[in-house]
């Protein structure tokens, strides 16, 4: 059976059930990676509850594509699944840097903002 | 041997040097005239039939043992054990309970599901090992049964891994009797013939896994949910970690083991002051790049457990072949899946 693959409008090339899981993967595992050094910089609950439900919102866009039969996807899959590649590599990057609880609690956002739009893309 | 020569020989089987001067048009001529002879001719046909008297019983026997190492290295591989799995669900608990809130539901209900969704395919290869168990003792004892139905069962199995994929190929009708029909008056020769259609029938069921198994959705499946589950593990190892719970001195005597030294009783003390912070540093560096190398092994694990069922399906061409399989050949096959199987193991350090 040929493998499923999405044509997108917006690049180039085809991208394939398999890349597009691996990259909320990816998403999940650098924010799971992320969340102790970012929870130790948290001077309360809230910020780590913050935290917390950032990277939960990552690890479940990857269980909710991982549960679905992975059948369709928008348009726009290449693209966003490009944008959480990056989005993951920046959360890797800052974490080595982060001065404050402040920086600690913003670190996921963009990340969960991305993956949550390329899990809304399986159906 | 062509069938010009195999005539030959019959003729003059003690004069191969008249076979291979002789005009071959000759020779094929006296052969047809001597093939009309009722005696000769069964000989020939008898000949013919009996190809897989030169499978090696031993060759099949060590095969079968080899199958079944195999299989359980590749499924221990492959899939998440349950204690993997609760311990990933204890570090979630645990870095939860450190921000003062719980697991949500939905995440809890998810890899429960996906974890007992995984799990069920992991059927496949129990039935794998129960048939080559039923192999070894076709190999050993000839009994032909036992084989014939957990070769069934197999490629019901397969199938219905391949139909969770929405697969279009899948295993033909069910292979019924094929293996206890065979019969005939030479023992040797019935026992042959069964292990060389038993092995052909694992082999094409093995085909069918292996192509599963390499379809990229299959493989990213399993191994991201099984990196996942690591990183969770590994993110509560970083907290306990960084929050000096964690008795350094372990590493430290690892670390210093060439030597033959041992961590000094007031290691611990020292990387916990503030002159030993750069100390610390290091050993994070340690275990950091310990739980990187574990997570890239899995992918790796994955890789060399389906090799290695290719490597099951070479091996048993060359069984039906006639070739001799040794236990020392075929465990060289496992060595590689064996090594990482041992680093991937909780108590190993690396």
């Amino acid at each position: 059976m040929a493998r499923k693959k999405i044509q997108t409008m917006v690049m180039e090339g085809t991208l394939t059930q398999a890349e597009a899981l691996q990259a909320l993967s990816m998403a999940a595992q650098s924010a799971t990676d992320a969340m102790p050094y970012a929870l130790l910089k948290c001077k309360d609950h809230a910020e780590m509850q913050k935290i917390i439900a950032d990277r939960d919102a990552c690890l479940l866009a990857y269980t909710n594509a991982m549960r679905h039969t992975l059948q369709h996807t928008g348009p726009l899959f290449e693209k966003t699944a490009k944008e959480l590649t990056a989005a993951a590599k920046a959360v890797n990057r800052k974490v080595k840097t982060i001065k404050d609880a402040a920086e600690a609690v913003e670190l996921l956002a963009n990340l969960v903002r991305v993956a949550a739009k390329l899990a809304l893309a399986f159906v | 041997m062509d069938i010009l020569t195999a005539i030959a020989m019959r003729q003059a089987p003690c004069a191969t040097a008249f076979v291979h001067s002789a005009d071959p048009a000759q020779i094929w001529r006296r052969g047809v005239k001597q093939l009309c002879h009722p005696a000769l001719g069964c000989l020939v046909a008898l000949a013919l039939a009996t190809g897989c008297s030169t499978l090696s019983l031993e060759s099949a026997k060590n095969l079968a043992a080899i199958g079944q190492e195999s299989t359980a290295l590749s499924a221990g591989n492959i899939f998440v054990s349950n204690d993997e799995f609760t311990r990933a669900m204890d570090a979630e608990a645990f870095f939860h309970g450190y921000a003062g809130t719980v697991v949500p539901q939905q995440l809890e209900q998810d890899y429960q599901s996906i974890q007992h969704e995984l799990d069920a395919r992991k059927a496949v290869f129990v039935k794998l090992g129960e048939t080559y168990e039923a192999f070894h003792a076709l190999a050993v004892f000839n009994t032909a049964s036992g084989v014939a139905s957990t070769i069934n069962e197999l490629g019901d199995t397969v199938n219905s891994y391949a139909r969770t994929l929405n697969k279009t190929v899948l295993l033909t009708a069910a292979e019924k009797d094929s293996i206890t029909r065979i019969g005939g008056l030479a023992t040797r020769r019935v026992h042959a013939r069964r292990v060389a259609r038993s092995s052909s029938l694992i082999r094409a069921r093995l085909e069918l896994l292996v192509v599963l198994l390499e379809d990229p959705i299959v493989k990213t499946q399993l191994t991201t949910f099984n990196q996942n589950l690591t990183a969770s593990r590994a993110a509560a190892i970083a907290l306990l970690w960084e929050r000096g719970l964690l008795d350094p001195t372990p590493l430290i005597t690892e670390l210093a083991g060439d030597a033959g030294l041992k961590a000094g009783k007031d290691a611990a003390k020292t990387i916990a002051s503030p002159a030993g912070s750069h100390l610390k540093d290091g050993l994070t560096l340690v275990v950091k790049s310990r739980m990187q190398r574990r997570a890239a092994l899995i992918e790796q694990g994955y890789h060399t457990s389906a090799e290695l069922i290719r490597k099951l399906i070479a091996k048993h061409l060359e069984l039906e072949d006639g070739a001799l399989l040794t236990p020392a050949e075929l465990r060289g096959m496992i060595i590689e899946l064996q090594l990482i199987t041992h680093s991937l193991s909780p108590q190993t350090t690396f």
